[in-house]
């Protein structure tokens, strides 16, 4: 009896335990919930913790302890939770985003990948995950993947800029890779010169898209595209009868039927395109590939040009100007996004980027040290400050930054010249010295080579020295030639 | 007593520095006096839309005393119309000002046949035939003269018999005795190949499509080598060029200076070349030179980088005896200043000298070292403005500037005191020259402008330091004694008329000799080797030294 009652105690006390740990664990879970949505994140994560221990196999609240850690900044901790959701649960849909998430935050594009393309499979119209898929994509360098999930994006959308920018970035980068092909193949075809002078003329050097269109022309007269590129440099130089001429003779070029050129002509760039796709395709064919590819590009882009001003627009307008070599300008796109989207670090980034390009590292400064100071450290912004500090002639400010660069990617070579130059400039030559032999490879200019022959004396390695000097006067000669051939480029003359 | 020994000790080592002290203390003093001078100057360079690049580049300036009276006069270089390169009118003359004295000029431009013809460029102010008249070379656009002072207040263009080509591109020029057989020999720099209408003339540098047109990179243009005239002797001369070892080194040579770097008793040549390495020819004391900028580490900054080096100066700052090397150069570049450590080598010490801070926001084009407070240290002079009259559409830097002085704070150190010396006037800047326009010990200086009036600079500190001035003559070497180097305690100075942008100034050598009041001991070391001193010198004075027999 006494057992029985005791028993009967035992099992009340556990039911009454039971029941009061229910009740504790709920009030837990709407604590935890109640913190997350005030974003105290990282306060929620050991209650989830208790929660995810006291009821082991829960996914719901594996995944919350998840997305806590996640919106915490802790990727990698929360990436094993998600996983387990998805063991139990493998289309779970806010598990496969999550985990995508949390693998893209970590820098793993590769891994985030699978649960995205999952993802899109089970919700073809979840423009968010296509968008991270294709992002996803572009960063594992596969652009023709890319292309695809953004062109879909754009047809979900057809007023998401992003969507439209993405979209031209990835045809561009195919572009880019049919043309590396094609150089590598056939590096002194006519069909390069043409793709170079075309690049050249969209970069407004007139005088240098000429040279490579006469180089074309005096392989491949007739090559469709060619005369065209001509008029327009005519139009542009000031001799409207000569690109007139031009013209016609372009309209008198024959289509050769059922060729990539044909489909080129006819409008057809996908198929224009796919027939470069072949690890077997013609010179010809990467040539017309490359073509379309970059006038799917530009369609894409003047697509995004009609729409109303968006960070997009500015993003894609700095990308532009910076390929023209404005950076100055640039740096005003960069602030009209700003303007759009203020205290976005990736912006500020681009924008600092420009201006120190532009030189204008007056300006650069005080945006680097205050992304510094919000994002935490990062060897780019690092070591654009620390080379916007020399090149204020402040080295002994630029040192610690640089030094900060190097340590957290040792391969940044730029870090490597800029410090090199910073310790010749306060009179370490010594220290100068491993600096500057690292960035040799960068050195097109000679000067890496000389800063170094210099150190080099000072610090009595006369052999070392004298070769770096030598390097130097070899890249300097090395470089004439190519002037020389600059100033060959530059005269325009009439059809012939 | 121990506070007196200090003092004397202190005293001592002023002497020894020629007077020299570090702080400074007499403050650099400038007040533009040109609207009360009489000179009426502007540079017409003919500004156009299709920017011919030669239009940025004008404006030497020469300070010589053409009529011998003792002071100082100024020749101003002119432009011209384009495309025809003529001086269609009185706008374009050349001009010649004679120093009437108390900061008083007036034109003799016509009175002495200096109109000139062409586009010109730069200026060279040398007494090639030692008659103790100094004559003048005028470098320009495919038209060089060169005046015989014929004495009477009138010069003589003797271009043609004496052998002077034209035809390339001038832009400055220096007169020294190369061999030391005592006739000064003409160096010619050239900048490029170019001719209106010619390619790069007509290539449109800019944005296009904004008709935003601007003046083309340097490197659109094929450099040329500098032209060596050996002096004759008989009023003519001969271009020496290949067999001197120089006709081999393109450059866009921008001005001349020279100095005896390696004290072997042999002027040597350092040419600044836009955008490129610039050059340091060592005179090999036997009719040739060797191109030595690189070794010798003058060619580059430290960082290896070329600039666009304009002018220069080839003069000791920090009192060591080894002539040093100043350039100006456009902003972000820095004005690189070489500090001469002997045995043939230099050290870039814009960094360590403070300049490249100082300089790194400027353009500059005339330099000049000159001790402008007279307190025993070479102060620096700089002309500045940008190269690029649209400048600030692309970049954080100005188009026109003030003019700089920074001084010599005796520690190898300079500081930026151009506004409390006064520089105020922003133009387009360009040539410069250096002289004691009144007599008063302190040197002025006479600036020229793109568009703008000129600018006389005088010299306004207060009284306080004493000077020197030492006026050479010689007998054996040239009349000037061009090549002659000075010495008074640590300070050395160099008796040459090459200096700054296209601009000469032929006058005495000036000295700044702080409270020192008389000068125990100044040696004179003529080209020629010999060498003549001189004691217990009254300070306060322009001294006339003969060469002695």
């Amino acid at each position: 009896m006494l057992k029985l009652l005791l028993t009967g105690a035992a099992l009340f006390i556990f039911i009454a335990g039971a029941f009061a740990q229910t009740e504790n664990l709920a009030a837990r879970s709407q604590h935890a919930r109640e913190l997350m949505a005030q974003r105290r994140f990282a306060e929620a994560i050991p209650i989830y913790q208790d929660l995810v221990a006291a009821v082991p196999g829960n996914p719901g609240l594996v995944l919350d302890l998840g997305l806590a850690e996640e919106m915490a900044g802790q990727p990698q901790k929360a990436i094993p939770h998600f996983q387990a959701v998805l063991k139990a649960d493998p289309e779970s849909i806010p598990a496969l985003s999550s985990l995508a998430m949390a693998e893209l935050q970590t820098n793993r594009p590769n891994a985030a990948v699978a649960p995205l393309e999952k993802l899109v499979r089970l919700q073809p119209d979840n423009q968010n995950a296509r968008g991270m898929l294709a992002g996803g994509y572009m960063s594992l360098n596969q652009p023709l993947k890319a292309a695809g999930q953004y062109r879909k994006l754009t047809v979900l959308d057809a007023s998401d800029p992003k969507a439209w920018y993405g979209l031209g970035k990835a045809y561009g980068a195919l572009a880019r890779k049919s043309f590396a092909r094609l150089s590598k193949g056939a590096p002194q075809s006519p069909y390069v010169a043409v793709l170079l002078a075309d690049s050249r003329l969209q970069r407004k050097q007139y005088h240098s898209a000429f040279f490579f269109y006469q180089q074309a022309q005096k392989q491949l007269p007739d090559l469709p595209g060619l005369h065209t590129g001509l008029a327009k440099v005519y139009e542009k130089t000031g001799h409207p009868d000569w690109a007139q001429a031009e013209r016609k003779l372009e309209l008198a070029t024959p289509c050769r039927t059922r060729t990539a050129e044909c489909r080129f002509r006819s409008g057809d760039l996908i198929g224009a395109a796919k027939a470069g796709k072949a690890p077997s395709a013609s010179p010809a064919q990467l040539f017309w590939a490359t073509r379309a590819y970059n006038q799917l590009a530009r369609d894409a882009f003047d697509r995004l040009g009609q729409m109303p001003d968006s960070v997009q627009t500015h993003e894609l307008k700095a990308e532009i100007l910076h390929g023209q070599g404005k950076d100055e300008e640039a740096a005003g796109e960069w602030r009209a996004a700003l303007a759009i989207a203020p205290h976005d670090p990736s912006l500020e980034t681009g924008l600092a980027s420009s201006l120190v390009l532009a030189h204008d590292y007056e300006k650069a400064m005080p945006i680097l040290k205050d992304l510094l100071a919000r994002e935490g450290s990062e060897p780019n912004l690092n070591f654009m400050l620390g080379e916007s500090l020399w090149r204020m002639q402040q080295p002994s400010k630029a040192l610690p930054y640089l030094t900060a660069a190097l340590k957290e990617d040792p391969k940044l070579l730029a870090a490597h010249a800029a410090l090199g130059m910073v310790y010749v400039l306060l009179g370490r030559n010594a220290e100068a010295i491993p600096h500057l032999r690292k960035a040799l490879s960068l050195d097109d200019d000679g000067s890496i080579h000389y800063a170094l022959a210099r150190a080099c004396r000072v610090a009595g390695k006369t052999e070392e020295a004298k070769q770096a000097m030598q390097e130097y006067s070899q890249i300097k000669q090395r470089n004439q030639k190519i002037n020389s051939k600059v100033a060959k480029e530059a005269e325009i003359t009439a059809p012939k | 007593m121990a506070s007196r020994m200090i003092l004397l000790a202190a005293l001592v080592a002023m002497a020894q520095n020629g007077g020299a002290h570090a702080s400074g203390s007499v403050p650099i003093r400038f007040q533009d006096v040109i609207a009360q001078s009489g000179i009426r100057f502007i540079l017409d360079n003919c500004a156009t839309p299709e920017k011919h690049m030669i239009e940025t580049m004008a404006g030497g300036v020469a300070v010589f005393d053409y009529n011998g009276d003792g002071r100082p006069d100024i020749f101003f270089t002119n432009g011209a119309a384009l495309p025809s390169l003529k001086k269609t009118g009185p706008q374009y003359w050349n001009r010649l000002y004679e120093n009437e004295g108390h900061m008083k000029f007036r034109d003799v431009t016509k009175e002495a046949g200096v109109e000139g013809a062409g586009y010109s460029m730069g200026v060279a102010v040398g007494d090639y035939d030692n008659d103790g008249k100094p004559d003048l070379f005028v470098a320009g656009v495919n038209r060089n003269i060169l005046y015989h002072n014929l004495g009477n207040g009138k010069f003589e263009d003797v271009t043609a018999k004496a052998g002077i080509k034209s035809g390339e591109w001038a832009v400055a020029a220096g007169w020294f005795d190369y061999n030391n057989d005592g006739l000064l020999d003409l160096w010619v720099v050239h900048y490029a190949k170019w001719a209106i209408g010619d390619t790069n003339d007509k290539r449109y540098c800019g944005d296009q499509s904004h008709g935003i047109r601007i003046y083309c990179h340097p490197k659109y243009f094929q450099g040329l080598a500098s032209t060596l005239y050996r002096n004759m002797g008989n009023g003519t001369f001969k271009d020496v060029s290949k067999q001197a070892g120089i006709a081999g080194f393109p450059g866009r040579g921008m001005s001349v200076d020279f100095a005896d770097y390696d004290g072997d008793g042999y002027m040597d040549a350092f040419v600044t070349n836009d955008h490129m390495r610039n050059f340091l020819f060592r005179n090999k004391a036997n009719g040739t030179f060797e191109e030595v900028g690189l070794p010798a580490g003058v060619a580059l900054r430290e960082d290896g980088k070329a600039v666009s080096s304009m002018g220069t100066d080839f003069r000791d700052y920090n009192n060591d005896g080894l002539p040093d090397i100043a350039v100006t150069a456009l902003a972000g570049e820095t004005f690189p200043l070489f500090r001469n450590v002997g045995k043939g080598n230099f050290t870039d010490a814009t960094f360590s000298s403070g300049m490249a801070a100082l300089s790194l926001q400027h353009s500059g084009w005339g330099v000049g070292f000159f001790d402008f407070n007279n307190d025993g240290w070479k102060d620096l002079f700089t002309a500045d403005s940008h190269v690029n009259d649209r400048v600030e559409l692309s970049s954080p830097y100005h188009y026109k500037e003030p003019d700089r002085v920074f001084a010599n704070l005796g520690n190898g150190k300079f500081r930026d005191v151009s506004a409390a010396a006064g520089l105020n006037e922003v133009k387009a800047h360009r040539g410069s020259a250096y002289a004691d326009f009144d007599g008063d010990g302190k040197i002025d200086v006479v600036v020229s402008s793109l568009g703008a009036p000129a600018e006389l600079w005088h010299n306004a500190n207060p009284d306080g330091n004493h000077w020197l001035e030492i006026r050479l003559i010689g007998t054996h070497c040239n009349r000037d004694g061009i090549g002659a180097r000075i010495n008074i305690g640590k300070q050395w100075n160099e008796m040459t008329s090459a200096v700054s942008y296209a601009s000469s100034s032929l006058g005495p050598v000036h000295f700044g000799l702080g409270k020192v009041a008389i000068v125990e001991t100044l040696k004179i070391y003529w080209p020629d080797g010999r060498k003549q001193t001189l004691h217990n010198v009254k300070a306060d004075q322009v001294l006339t030294v003969k060469e002695q027999k």
